[in-house]
C-alpha cells in the first residue's frame, strides 16, 4: 500500500510545498492579470498558507493537490477550499477549486487532468470553479465536468456614458493622452446625458436608507433572503468575518463597499457588496434582495456607485435576477472566466443548470484570490 | 346529466365556428399593430383573421385533435379567452416525443380574466403532450406558467445582437427612442451620411470589430431537400432535436416566408473547401434595419465560420445589425464575434413531466430555434 502511494504523482498539498508552488504561481499565473502585477510576490507564501491551510472550513480530508514528478519536482497544482452549503435545506459540501496550473513543459503529462480526476474522486457533493479560462474549461469537460452556462454570463450597467468611453480610450496607449484631455469634460457631458435620457443614465431616487452592512446583520438575514434558492450558502460568525476580511484586502479591485438597505419602516430590504473604482468599472461581489425588491436594490446600487464616481458597474449573473437586470438597462456579455461544475448528484447539477443556486462572488473563488 | 355538465364547462376545444369571435377578441385585446382597438372589425380584417386562424390552427401539418387550441366560453356563449396550440414532433435521444407550442394566449379584460387565464393554462398543460413550450412569453404568462409547475428555460431566453453598422444602428435606436417625442427625427435623417462615414472609418480603423471580411467558405441556397438532409446529418449533436418531413418543413418555411414585414427570408447552407456541409442559417433580411435570425446550426468547430458568413451576408445586403436567440452551445462563439447579449422577456417557458427532457433543455442540449417556436404562429 505504502509503495503504491509513493509512486502516485498526485498527492495532498503540504506546507512544505509552498515555496515550489508559489514559485510556479508567480511564473505562470501572476503575470497574467495586470492588477495582480501590482501586488508583492513576497506576500505569496503567506497567502497560500492562509487560504489553503487556515481558511475557516479547513478539513484535512479535502486537501489541495499537487502533481509531483518522480524526481520530486512539483509540476502541477490545484487549490481546493471546501465549504458547507445547503441543498433544499440539507447540508452538502462544496469544493471550490482554483489556481489550477501545470508547468508548460510538462503539459503533455496530462497533469491537469490527473489533478482534476483526483479532485472529482473526493467525497464532496459538488466541485466548482468560477474563474476558469478556455483551456481550464476544456480540461474540466474532458474529465466529466460541465459548463454552468447561465453563471458564466456577466452583466454591465453604464452609469456615466462619456466617462466610460474615456475610460475605454485610456486603455489604448496611442490615444490615452487624448483621453486624459477629455476627462474633465466627462462630468458635464454625463450630467447632460442623465438629463436627456433619465431612464437610461440616472436611477430614480429611492425611499430607502443605506447603512454599513455588518456581519451580524448579514448572518441574520442571509438565510432568510436566500432560502428561495435551492442551493444556499451557510456561514457562521467566524467564516463570514474571515471571508469579508479577505475580500476587503483585495484593494486592487477597488474600495470594498458593503451596504445594507432598509425601507421606511427600517426593515431590511436587501444589501449589496461591491468594489468601487471611481472613474472606471466597479465590480459587484453580491447583491441580495427581499422578494420583489430586486429592482429597488439595483436602483440603490447604481445610485450608490454613480454617486461615488463609478463610470460602469459589472457583476456575474445570478439568474434569478435576470429580468430585473434587464429592466434596469443592463447589458449582458460572456467574457472572461467560465463557471464549471462537477457532481455525481444529478439533482445538484439540475439546480445549477436551472439557475436556482445562490452562487455569487462571495461563494466562489473570487473572494479567495490573491 | 353528462350533456348538461359538458355544456357548462367553460373550456373547450377551438372550432372553426369560433373564428369570428376569436378574431374579434384578438383584435380587441392585442390589436393589429400592437394597439388594441374597440372599433367594429372590418370585413377585410375579419377575412385576414379567418384565413390566419384557419391556416395556423386547423391546417398546420401537425394538426392533432388530441392537442387542440382552447377557448374560454362564458355561459352566455361569448368567447372571452383563447389559447392557440400547435403540435410538433421532436425526438429525445432518438425517441419520438409530442410537443405542444402555445401562442396567442388572449383573455378578455374583466372580472373573470384571472379565472379564464388560470383554467385555460391548466387545461393546456394537462394535455397529452410530452413537452409544452412557449417562446414569446411576457412576465405575466411566466408567473402563470410557473404557478402550474412550468419552468423558465433561462438559457434560451437570452438574445444577442451583432452590430454591423454601429453608428447607423445606434442612430436608428436613438430615433426609435425619440419617435414619440417627434424631436430630433429630421436631424437623424440628415445624419445618415455622417453615420455612413463613421461606420466606414470604424471598419477601416477597427477591422476586427466592425469590418466584415469576405468569408473563405462557400454558401448556396438551402432548399427543402438539403435542409432535410442537414437536419438529419446534424441530429446527433443535441439530445433534443426537431423532426420534420417534406410536408411539414415545406409548410413551415412557406408560412414564415410569407411574413414579409420581417424582411425577405434568406436560407443558406455553408460548405468548407472540401465541399462538406459545415452549417446553415435562416434569417429575415432587413436592409436598413436589424435582421432577425431564425436558426443557425454548425459543426462545433465551424460555428465561427458560419457566423462570419451570416454577418457578411447581412452586411452586404445592407443590414445595420443581426439579432437572434441564444443557441447555448455556441455562446462563446457569439461572444467572440462581439455580439451583445440581452436577457429576459420574451421568455421561453417549458413544462414536462419527464425530467430527462427538462434536463436536455436546461443543459442547453436542445435545438430550440425560432423555427421550433411561435414565430410561424404570429398573426402578422
Amino acid at each position: 500500500m505504502k509503495e503504491s502511494l509513493r509512486i502516485k504523482p498526485v498527492r495532498p498539498f503540504t506546507k512544505e510545498d509552498i515555496p515550489q508552488v508559489t514559485d510556479m504561481f508567480q511564473r505562470l499565473l501572476l503575470v497574467e492579470g495586470p492588477s495582480m502585477r501590482a501586488l508583492s510576490p513576497a506576500a505569496l507564501p503567506e497567502y497560500f498558507e492562509q487560504i489553503f491551510f487556515h481558511h475557516p472550513w479547513y478539513d484535512e480530508a479535502f486537501p489541495s493537490l499537487v502533481y509531483q514528478e518522480s524526481d520530486g519536482k512539483i509540476i502541477g497544482f490545484i487549490g481546493v477550499v471546501t465549504r458547507p452549503m445547503l441543498l433544499r435545506g440539507q447540508p452538502i459540501r462544496l469544493a471550490i477549486s482554483f489556481h489550477l496550473m501545470v508547468e508548460p513543459k510538462s503539459r503533455s503529462s496530462m497533469a491537469g487532468m490527473h489533478l482534476l480526476r483526483t479532485l472529482f474522486s473526493e467525497p464532496q457533493d459538488l466541485s466548482l470553479t468560477d474563474g476558469a479560462g478556455l483551456v481550464g474549461r476544456k480540461v474540466w469537460e474532458g474529465v466529466g465536468g460541465v459548463t454552468a452556462w447561465l453563471y458564466s454570463l456577466h452583466w454591465t450597467r453604464i452609469l456615466r456614458p462619456t466617462q466610460h468611453a474615456v475610460d475605454l480610450l485610456a486603455t489604448r496607449k496611442a490615444i490615452s493622452p487624448l483621453a486624459r484631455t477629455l476627462s474633465p469634460l466627462c462630468y458635464p457631458a454625463d450630467a447632460v446625458a442623465a438629463w436627456m435620457l433619465p431612464r437610461r443614465f440616472s436611477s430614480p431616487p429611492t425611499q430607502y436608507s443605506e447603512e454599513e452592512l455588518d456581519v451580524e446583520t448579514l448572518l441574520h438575514y442571509l438565510p432568510q433572503l436566500t432560502k428561495v434558492a435551492a442551493i444556499q450558502p451557510v456561514y457562521d460568525d467566524h467564516s463570514l468575518r474571515w471571508l469579508l476580511a479577505h475580500a476587503d484586502q483585495m484593494k486592487h479591485f477597488g474600495d470594498f463597499k458593503k451596504v445594507l438597505v432598509r425601507d421606511s419602516r427600517r426593515e431590511v430590504v436587501g444589501w449589496f457588496m461591491y468594489y468601487l473604482k471611481p472613474g472606471s468599472t466597479s465590480t459587484v461581489l453580491q447583491f441580495v434582495a427581499r422578494k420583489d425588491a430586486a429592482g429597488e436594490i439595483l436602483d440603490c446600487l447604481f445610485n450608490h456607485a454613480r454617486r461615488h464616481g463609478a463610470a460602469t458597474i459589472t457583476g456575474r449573473l445570478y439568474p434569478r435576477y435576470m429580468q430585473e437586470l434587464s429592466d434596469k438597462r443592463c447589458y449582458f456579455h460572456r467574457d472572461g472566466s467560465w463557471v464549471l461544475v462537477h457532481s455525481n448528484n444529478d439533482e445538484l447539477l439540475n439546480v445549477i443548470h436551472r439557475g436556482d443556486a445562490f452562487l455569487t462572488g462571495l461563494e466562489g473563488e473570487w473572494s479567495l484570490l490573491f | 346529466m353528462m350533456p348538461i355538465r359538458e355544456s357548462i364547462k367553460p373550456i373547450r376545444p377551438f372550432t372553426r365556428d369560433d373564428i369570428p369571435q376569436v378574431a374579434d377578441l384578438h383584435r380587441r385585446v392585442f390589436g393589429v399593430n400592437g394597439t388594441p382597438s374597440q372599433h367594429p372589425i372590418s370585413a377585410t380584417l375579419l377575412k385576414a383573421y379567418a384565413d390566419y386562424l384557419e391556416a395556423i390552427f386547423f391546417r398546420n401539418p401537425w394538426y392533432d385533435e388530441t392537442m387542440p387550441s382552447l377557448v374560454f366560453q362564458e355561459s352566455t356563449g361569448r368567447i372571452t379567452g383563447f389559447l392557440g396550440v400547435m403540435p410538433r414532433r421532436m425526438s429525445l435521444r432518438g425517441q419520438p416525443i409530442n410537443v405542444a407550442i402555445s401562442s396567442q394566449f388572449i383573455v378578455e379584460p374583466g372580472n373573470r380574466k384571472a379565472v379564464a387565464a388560470v383554467q385555460m393554462m391548466k387545461a393546456f398543460l394537462s394535455g397529452p403532450q410530452d413537452l409544452s413550450l412557449t417562446d414569446e412569453a411576457n412576465n405575466i404568462s411566466r408567473k402563470l406558467w410557473e404557478g402550474f409547475g412550468g419552468v423558465t428555460a433561462q438559457l434560451y431566453s437570452i438574445h444577442w445582437t451583432r452590430m454591423l453598422r454601429p453608428s447607423r444602428y445606434a442612430a436608428s435606436l436613438f430615433a426609435s427612442v425619440l419617435k414619440e417625442r417627434k424631436l430630433l427625427s429630421p436631424f437623424l435623417l440628415a445624419a445618415k451620411p455622417v453615420c455612413d462615414l463613421v461606420d466606414a472609418i470604424a471598419a477601416r480603423k477597427l477591422p476586427h470589430r466592425f469590418s466584415q471580411p469576405r468569408p473563405e467558405v462557400e454558401a448556396e441556397e438551402l432548399n427543402l431537400e438539403k435542409m432535410l438532409l442537414c437536419l438529419s446529418e446534424f441530429s446527433e449533436t443535441r439530445t433534443l432535436w426537431p423532426e420534420y418531413d417534406d410536408r411539414s418543413l415545406s409548410w413551415l418555411l412557406e408560412t414564415i416566408a410569407r411574413k414579409t414585414q420581417w424582411g425577405d427570408l434568406r436560407k443558406l447552407v455553408i460548405h468548407n473547401a472540401r465541399g462538406e456541409v459545415i452549417g446553415w442559417y435562416i434569417y429575415h433580411l432587413k436592409p436598413g434595419g436589424a435582421s432577425n435570425l431564425l436558426q443557425v446550426m454548425a459543426k462545433k468547430t465551424s460555428i465561427e465560420e458560419v457566423l462570419d458568413h451570416l454577418f457578411y451576408d447581412a452586411w452586404q445586403q445592407g443590414s445595420l445589425a443581426v439579432s437572434g436567440r441564444m443557441e447555448p452551445q455556441f455562446m462563446q462563439a457569439f461572444a467572440d464575434k462581439r455580439c451583445l447579449f440581452n436577457c429576459g422577456t420574451p421568455w421561453v417557458l417549458i413544462h414536462s413531466r419527464d425530467p430527462d427532457l427538462l434536463r436536455s433543455i436546461h443543459y442547453g442540449d436542445a435545438l430550440l430555434s425560432k423555427l421550433e417556436g411561435e414565430w410561424c404562429m404570429r398573426f402578422r
